[in-house]
């Protein structure tokens, strides 16, 4: 199907120009993260970039089936996540710098059976938000990682930007929703999120932080072999 | 799992071709970069981030094109010869599926331009040109010539492809191919950017059967 430029349905070009902010964002990140290593005479960490590269060209690949409501394939190995998220922690170092950000692993390792690469943009992009809203909206920012294990295995992100008023939290994961307008993003991530979690039976959740922004807690289920 | 998205059909449409278009191009960047440190290239990490720097800019252009802002550039003196020389080594992993002949004159060819757009919109249109030749085991060639003005050229043999479909090239959705990926967005912002370089770009049938695109600066 072909479309006409200039008569473009006014809310697909509404859609357009967030996807396309809220990725030429992600990938000057990346960029800015690149220059800051270099300048800091850092060696560039090729395989980070890669991975992230591979990670978010998937979660572009499979918007449209979502859209569809269609399933993903998922191709499910077991996988540490707390390895995933010291790694997830490690490539946003450098913005790091600015909004500090404790990591507390409580279990490790905690052993899920998951899609690596899906996870891991998962993650990355819940991480990426939570510093992404404190950096705008403070200059004391502050973002905690816990990982835990319970009858599963728990994720939580805290951060304590501006959060999100309890009216919306239930909406927080709907497509194209958007609650800050001056903050970059697409307001599809967090639908992604919420999509790849429960393709792996898992879910996304939010609430109040204790630190008084946004708690985003993620959960998974055992791998299989660790409960047998 | 399911959602509520308030959009018409066209809107969606819009949004997966879009989305498709993106995700193939970002995952012929990471093929890119593979290759250039598999090869260990010198230079390779600043010409992987060289390309990544490159996209990223495309989007905050088309972004901002969406805003219904012209697209304004700074230019500075820019030797198109270097621009198609790192296009054609970013393509060479590619080139292996479609061979590719390169003609260009030795000498500094100076123009006063964007040297990262211009190095995105010479990607864009090689990468066209490769994906169609290597469809049907054609070859591709690239000329920079100098006449009147500056022409870069770039073609293949084949496979074939009818006036009509040439005529809807740089309509965003399009693809020349059903087995190829769409192409209509990026030959959009290719069309943009050679614009504000007070350019054209052509699209015609190559002498030899496949796809002629020819780039003109005054």
């Amino acid at each position: 199907m072909l479309f006409h430029i200039d008569r473009l349905p006014a809310e697909a070009t509404r859609l357009l120009r967030l996807f396309l902010a809220g990725s030429s964002h992600t990938l000057s990140n990346l960029v800015m993260d690149l220059d800051y290593a270099a300048q800091e005479g850092k060696p560039t960490d090729m395989e980070m970039v890669l991975r992230l590269l591979r990670a978010y060209s998937v979660q572009l690949a499979d918007l449209p089936l979502l859209m569809d409501e269609q399933p993903l394939s998922l191709y499910r190995r077991p996988l540490d996540l707390a390895a995933m998220l010291r790694a997830v922690e490690g490539s946003m170092r450098a913005r790091f710098e600015r909004v500090p950000c404790a990591l507390r692993i409580l279990s490790d390792p905690a052993w899920i059976d998951g899609d690596e690469t899906r996870l891991y943009r998962v993650i990355w992009l819940c991480v990426e938000n939570a510093n992404l809203y404190t950096t705008y909206i403070r200059d004391d920012g502050e973002v905690q990682l816990h990982l835990e294990v319970g009858a599963c295995v728990s994720v939580l992100i805290d951060d304590n930007g501006p959060g999100v008023p309890a009216l919306y939290l239930a909406q927080l994961g709907t497509p194209s929703l958007r609650l800050y307008d001056e903050i970059p993003g697409s307001g599809w991530s967090l639908f992604y999120a919420r999509c790849v979690l429960e393709a792996h039976g898992g879910a996304l959740a939010f609430e109040e932080s204790p630190l008084g922004g946004l708690r985003v807690r993620i959960t998974l289920p055992h791998a299989v072999a660790s409960t047998a | 799992m399911s959602h509520s998205l308030d959009a018409n059909h066209e809107t969606l449409d819009v949004l997966r071709s879009f989305l498709t278009e993106n995700a193939h191009i970002l995952g012929n960047l990471v093929m890119e970069v593979e290759q250039c440190l598999q090869e260990s290239r010198p230079n390779a990490k600043e010409q992987a981030v060289r390309v990544l720097h490159a996209y990223s800019l495309q989007l905050t252009d088309l972004s901002l094109f969406f805003e219904g802002e012209v697209l304004e550039i700074y230019p500075r003196p820019v030797d198109l010869v270097i621009v198609v020389r790192d296009v054609v080594r970013m393509l060479a992993a590619r080139c292996e599926e479609a061979p590719c002949r390169v003609s260009m004159p030795p000498s500094p060819i100076w123009i006063r331009g964007d040297s990262e757009r211009l190095f995105r919109v010479f990607l864009i249109l090689a990468e066209m040109v490769c994906a169609h030749a290597a469809y049907g085991e054609h070859e591709m060639f690239i000329a920079l010539e100098r006449g009147e003005g500056l022409r870069i050229t770039l073609s293949n043999t084949g496979p074939a492809i009818s006036e009509e479909r040439i005529a809807l090239l740089g309509s965003p959705g399009h693809r020349l191919h059903q087995d190829l990926p769409h192409e209509g967005w990026a030959l959009l912002y290719a069309q943009q950017v050679v614009a504000a370089h007070h350019g054209t770009i052509q699209y015609t049938q190559s002498p030899a059967g496949g796809l002629h695109v020819q780039v003109s600066f005054s």
